[in-house]
């Protein structure tokens, strides 16, 4: 997703200074160089925080006191997005937020809260595009199965000073279990190896399956009660015979079931005494037809609004051009200028009257809706994400078909009761009630007579999930990840030899099940922490993070923002220069010549990240915070100094802790 | 006329109309004392009358803007994200009830135009009582309501909230 950061901007405690900003150039390799204590690592803490963080990991002291909301500039395909977030005081963070959104949008001098945290991911989420079904498809209920967030996503992004050289944990944020747990769970979408549409149909086959447990069990009871019926039905046999409503032509034990019901049947259709029907048994009856109808009719509005939203989904859908695994939609514009000037001629569209008396006016608003259109052309496309929506909407259409046709069987039901009251007499109480009940028990046995429906439904169901076990099958999605990490790993290894690592021509393998690298040798896989050097670590990491983002890229859909922020990956090469500073208690001189083979290997990074960046061209932006001066990384094609702080010159200035 | 037939006729009467476009502009108003952008007349129909997006709209605080109410559409209770999707093509279907509407609000005086700007103001002279029936009364707050969270964002930002450009 093209998401890049614009600008970083700090708003003051003190209402006397304006706000101080960073700005960024996108596309490119940024670098902000300083010595230590100035403010850099505060950079990657500062853009997580505005992006929504749960807590606020800003240091204390200098940067808090003095800033009371920070903010970030982010450049979409649709527009500019500031995001700004009020420190927290003496919380662990705050859920106040502004948003500003525009083509070019005008930094405000003071911030006053328009939204909330909550809402900012959410619109997030909406911007990334990312599927709304979650991955608890067998509805374990687990908070790491939850929808894929724009939250997780952070993890491609951010390589802070722990992170970079970590032998032990490869991805930000996934020192914590939670954190892991939910990363390793979205990566094979986040590879495009699960699809939304996968996660639909895993879905599917759950109710399918609640769905054929139930009728099974429904088959089930029906045979039971089958039998059950088929020993009440002889008794009452005997009793009609008994109260002479059977004659004597029908034998005295029936030869077999069916002689048995068609006899019993044949005295409830034929008409046997004079009826009693009371004013109340008709109003009952009348009453609940009418409550019928009128559910009948409330449930058909529901599906034919349904129906109307299903095929606008479904047109959405075929529409979309669709890209790997997601769709985008191009915008739509209403331009309602050139509807007005499409009226009739003679007429004002507005007004309705002779235009003679009004074209000067008519004209006057045409130009200025021409120039708000003009004006507010934001973005080209969406990524719209309504697949819960889509499964949903066709779910309802089901149950609710399915209860239409329940209602509409009761309705007729008791439109043939009613029929009957009118026809049938009854002039002997015990007759009346045998024959009451016998018509209920034929009624049990016509329902049992639907059991061969009901096993061609179970039929239908099992070729469903049959046909869907194929389509989901959890080889293919492994096959699918497995693809998708060989072509990581193949970036990953191209990069490799450009770095200063030991093992440079050996297989790097991303092992999603422990969120590691392991490096291949002769015949076994060596966990990052198995290998040692500092220098081997940064390498890994730079080289496994600049390939997934080369992989995410290549996909114009994948929701991962394309920047990458990294946090001293000179670290590992400039303990020495440290310790020397430490001692003389004075600045280190980065300019002093670095042609050493330390000053090498830095440059090397540098060189690598920058190679990532232009051959994107544009696509991708990297953001470097680091002590290595411009002697070390000056002549690098594509760099671009955001600022030096040292000699006083910090992220926060002086003047505002005064 | 069947029922719903003359349900249809009550909504979708241009008399109604121009009060839900007047009560739009009577909430945009509020802030600043802004003159409502023609463009936005457009979008109000095609949110007002639908009915899982008005049954929201009404249970959602007026103090809570434009976007908190859409990302309710997006919430897994609600599941509407395809809603706003929807919107260009209801807008062009609503385009002759809103056209309507707004010419007969222009000619009572409900609206006045600033042709210059492409905007209306509603008339603060005009007093409009409260509907005695409630469906319609709840039409009504509602279009306030939504005229006055739009008069918060941009067109800009109302066009990246729904999806579309103006």
């Amino acid at each position: 997703m093209f998401f890049q950061i614009k600008e970083i901007i700090l708003w003051p405690r003190n209402k006397n200074f304006q706000p101080k900003r960073i700005s960024f150039k996108l596309g490119a390799i940024n670098i902000v160089t300083g010595s230590s204590r100035t403010g850099k690592s505060a950079i990657i803490p500062i853009v997580d925080y505005c992006l929504g963080s749960e807590h606020c990991a800003i240091p204390v002291k200098t940067i808090r006191d003095a800033c009371e909301w920070f903010g970030v500039v982010i450049q979409t395909q649709n527009g500019e997005k500031l995001l700004a977030r009020k420190e927290p005081g003496d919380f662990q963070s705050t859920g106040e937020m502004f948003v500003l959104e525009g083509k070019n949008i005008q930094i405000p001098s003071t911030i006053k809260a328009n939204t909330n945290v909550t809402d900012v991911k959410i619109q997030l989420d909406h911007l990334a595009g990312l599927t709304n079904i979650d991955f608890d498809s067998q509805e374990i209920g687990s908070g790491f199965l939850g929808r894929p967030s724009f939250r997780d996503l952070n993890a491609f992004v951010f390589q802070p000073q722990n992170i970079i050289a970590n032998p032990d944990v490869l991805f930000y944020k996934a020192d914590t279990h939670a954190h892991r747990e939910k990363l390793k769970n979205i990566f094979p979408y986040v590879l495009g190896a699960v699809t939304p549409e996968t996660l639909a149909l895993m879905h599917e086959m759950t109710q399918l399956k609640k769905e054929l447990r139930k009728k099974q069990a429904e088959l089930q009871s029906i045979s039971s009660i089958s039998e059950r019926w088929v020993s009440e039905m002889k008794a009452k046999y005997s009793e009609a015979k008994e109260l002479g409503l059977l004659d004597i032509t029908f034998p005295q034990e029936p030869s077999d079931k069916d002689v048995m019901l068609n006899a019993l049947k044949s005295i409830v259709e034929v008409p046997q005494a004079s009826i009693k029907v009371t004013q109340d048994s008709i109003q009952d009856s009348v009453d609940e037809l009418a409550k019928l109808q009128q559910e009948e009719s409330a449930i058909s509005t529901t599906l034919i609004g349904l129906r109307r939203r299903f095929a606008e989904m479904s047109e959405l859908r075929k529409n979309a051009s669709s890209y790997k695994d997601s769709l985008k939609v191009q915008s739509q514009r209403l331009k309602v200028s050139a509807w007005l000037s499409e009226s009739e001629k003679e007429k004002c569209p507005i007004c309705g009257n002779d235009l003679s008396d009004s074209l000067e006016e008519l004209n006057d608003l045409l130009s200025s809706l021409s120039r708000v259109e003009k004006e507010e052309k934001a973005f080209e496309n969406i990524s719209p994400s309504f697949d819960r929506e889509y499964e949903k909407v066709r779910e309802d259409l089901r149950s609710l078909t399915e209860s239409f046709n329940g209602l509409q069987f009761r309705r007729v039901a008791l439109e043939k009761k009613s029929d009957k009251y009118k026809d049938r007499q009854y002039e002997i109480a015990r007759v009346e009630r045998f024959i009451g009940n016998l018509e209920k028990s034929v009624e049990i046995y016509e329902s049992l007579g639907t059991d061969s429906e009901l096993i061609n439904e179970v039929e239908i169901i099992k070729d469903r999930i049959e046909s869907l076990s194929k389509t989901i099958s959890e080889r293919d999605v492994k096959s699918k990840t497995s693809n998708s990490l060989n072509k990581i790993q193949q970036y990953a290894g191209r990069i490799l030899p450009n770095l200063d690592v030991e093992r440079p021509n050996d297989p790097v393998v991303l092992k999603i099940e422990d969120l590691a690298i392991q490096v291949q040798s002769n015949n076994r896989l060596d966990y990052l922490w198995e290998i040692g050097s500092g220098s081997n670590w940064l390498s890994y990491h730079i080289a496994v993070m600049l390939a997934l983002h080369q992989f995410f890229l290549e996909s114009k859909s994948n929701p991962v923002p394309s920047f990458l922020m990294i946090d001293q990956p000179s670290q590992v090469y400039f303990p020495k220069k440290l310790t020397e500073r430490s001692k003389s208690n004075q600045e280190v001189d980065y300019s002093k010549k670095f042609d050493d083979e330390d000053a090498l290997a830095v440059r090397k990074v540098f060189a690598a990240i920058a190679e990532a960046v232009n051959s994107s061209k544009g696509n991708f932006q990297a953001i470097i915070l680091d002590h290595a001066a411009e002697n070390i990384w000056g002549a690098i094609n594509g760099v671009y100094l955001v600022d030096e702080w040292r000699n006083g010159k910090k992220l926060v200035p002086e003047e505002w802790l005064l | 006329m069947s029922g719903l037939q003359r349900e249809y006729k009550n909504l979708y009467n241009p008399a109604l109309g121009s009060v839900i476009l007047y009560k739009f502009a009577e909430g945009y108003g509020q802030i600043e004392n802004k003159g409502t952008p023609l463009t936005l007349l457009y979008m109000v129909f095609p949110i007002l009358f639908q009915e899982q997006i008005f049954s929201l709209l009404a249970k959602t605080q007026s103090s809570s803007g434009l976007r908190k109410f859409i990302n309710k559409l997006y919430t897994k209770e609600n599941s509407l994200s395809d809603i706003t999707l929807s919107l260009p093509k209801r807008t062009e279907e609503f385009r002759n009830l809103t056209e309507r509407s707004l010419r007969m609000a222009l000619m009572t005086n409900l609206l006045v135009i600033s042709a210059k700007d492409g905007v209306v103001f509603q008339n603060p002279k005009k007093k409009i009582k409260p509907a005695s029936v409630k469906d319609v009364d709840e039409l009504l707050k509602g279009s306030r309501k939504l005229g006055k969270w739009c008069a918060q964002l941009t067109l800009f930002e109302i066009g990246n909230l729904l999806g579309l450009e103006f």
